[in-house]
């Protein structure tokens, strides 16, 4: 498969994985921008792969994990940061505070919650992208949980759970 | 405390804003972080030789309602030029689908095709707005070798779902597209002219369905028409949600899906 098929099909998803995972609308695009610069470089084994997706976004995770922009951007960007709009509207505001809280857990954590709620991986699975544990996997997203204020024992999950 | 439903809310709302974001005109890929370190004259240069597979997003467009009615789409063997960019192809899906439903394409993407064995491709060059040491190659409208692709919602009998549309060059195997797109019954079949038609159905996350219809060509073009019952035409592609679900079937049947993919209006 080219490159820029495999581009044109899942950029949008990749971006909002991204956009998920960094709750900043330009570090998304940083990363998936820089991720596939290079998952080019690698393409013909990329392409070759069972799960080529599953691989860039375990590179998108690992860009992400290993994350120092903050130090070497040489120039200021405008960042959609998580705001609380005060419309009135409690779900909305709700909503917005949990954006809040997202963007406040540890990255690791924040990763463990979003593949394991967004991408629905399991505990095994998400501890091969972490490269850790599944005890410490159930730990982050229990710890996770906890600064999110979610109490699993108000709703049933919408997805299946996978482990 | 909350739950869980406002967690996924604020991953909706984080999709919400990345795909507002992605309306804007934005280099989407770009090489190695340490080349961007060199000065932006020394870097163009420099990229440029090391990296010939960017892309360009071009943003989204407004509404686009179907075309007139017109007969039901047909079969045949003829081998027109594909679409060459998001407007062109946005023009020949409306001729094709006739009467057979509306679509309103929100996300237009052209991408030239380029791989890391084939060097610099002609027509491609550093935009003007790119950030230092990123190099934008652009599709070179009326290159029969562009990657075009169209995504949005697409409605028929009163139900909508999300819709992807891809026409590109590929000497790939057909079944490459079950894998990609993690569709389950994969089947390929060969036309009478050659060409290879594959289909399949993709249930990504609970109430989900997606339909995945794709020829081949033997001139080696490909049609690749994606619909959901959700907002991600592609489903949960790399296992996300894949969006909202809007209905609980997609807009289209596979045989539609087919009817399009091999009409004679391409």
């Amino acid at each position: 498969m080219e490159f820029a098929e495999y581009v044109a099909r899942q950029r949008p998803a990749l971006m909002r994985f991204a956009m998920v995972l960094t709750c900043r609308t330009w570090l998304a695009e940083d990363l998936v921008s820089d991720v596939l610069g290079r998952a080019f470089e690698r393409w013909d084994r990329i392409s070759g792969m069972d799960e080529p997706n599953a691989y860039v976004r375990r590179m998108i995770v690992n860009e992400y994990l290993s994350w120092r922009r903050m130090l070497t951007r040489t120039s200021p960007r405008a960042e959609v940061e998580p705001t609380v709009i005060s419309d009135g509207a409690d779900e909305r505001a709700e909503r917005d505070a949990m954006i809040s809280r997202l963007a406040g857990l540890p990255k690791k954590q924040r990763a463990a919650v979003v593949l394991r709620y967004y991408a629905g991986l399991s505990d095994r699975e998400i501890a091969t992208q972490l490269g850790c544990r599944e005890p410490t996997v159930r730990s982050q997203i229990h710890r996770a949980l906890n600064v999110l204020r979610i109490d699993l024992t108000t709703t049933a999950p919408s997805f299946q759970e996978t482990s | 405390m909350s739950d869980l439903r406002t967690l996924y809310d604020a991953f909706a709302e984080l999709e919400r804003r990345v795909d507002a974001a992605a309306t804007d005109v934005a280099p989407i890929v770009r090489p190695r972080r340490t080349a961007r370190l060199v000065p932006v004259a020394a870097t163009v240069v420099a990229v440029a030789g090391l990296f010939a597979g960017a892309v360009w997003l071009v943003p989204g467009g407004s509404g686009t309602p179907a075309g007139p009615p017109a007969t039901a789409p047909s079969t045949t063997t003829a081998r027109s030029q594909l679409p060459t960019t998001p407007d062109e192809l946005i023009a020949r899906f409306k001729a094709v689908l006739g009467d057979t439903a509306t679509f309103e394409a929100t996300s237009k993407t052209a991408v030239p095709k380029s791989s890391p064995s084939k060097g610099q491709q002609p027509g491609t060059y550093p935009s003007k707005n790119q950030q230092a040491g990123t190099v934008v190659l652009t599709a070179e409208p009326g290159n029969p070798d562009n990657t075009v692709l169209i995504s949005g919602t697409l409605t028929s009998a009163g139900v909508t779902g999300g819709f992807g549309l891809t026409v590109h060059s590929s000497d790939s195997e057909p079944g490459e597209w079950c894998r990609l797109s993690r569709t389950k019954d994969c089947d390929v079949s060969t036309l009478p002219d050659g060409s290879r038609l594959v289909t399949g159905t993709g249930r990504h996350a609970p109430g989900a369905v997606s339909y995945m219809a794709c020829l081949v060509r033997p001139d080696g073009k490909v049609i690749l028409l994606s619909v959901s019952n959700q907002e991600d035409p592609g489903g949960a592609a790399i296992g996300t949600p894949g969006g909202r679900i809007y209905a609980s079937q997609p807009p289209l049947t596979l045989e539609q899906m087919k009817a399009i993919v091999t009409s004679g209006k391409w």
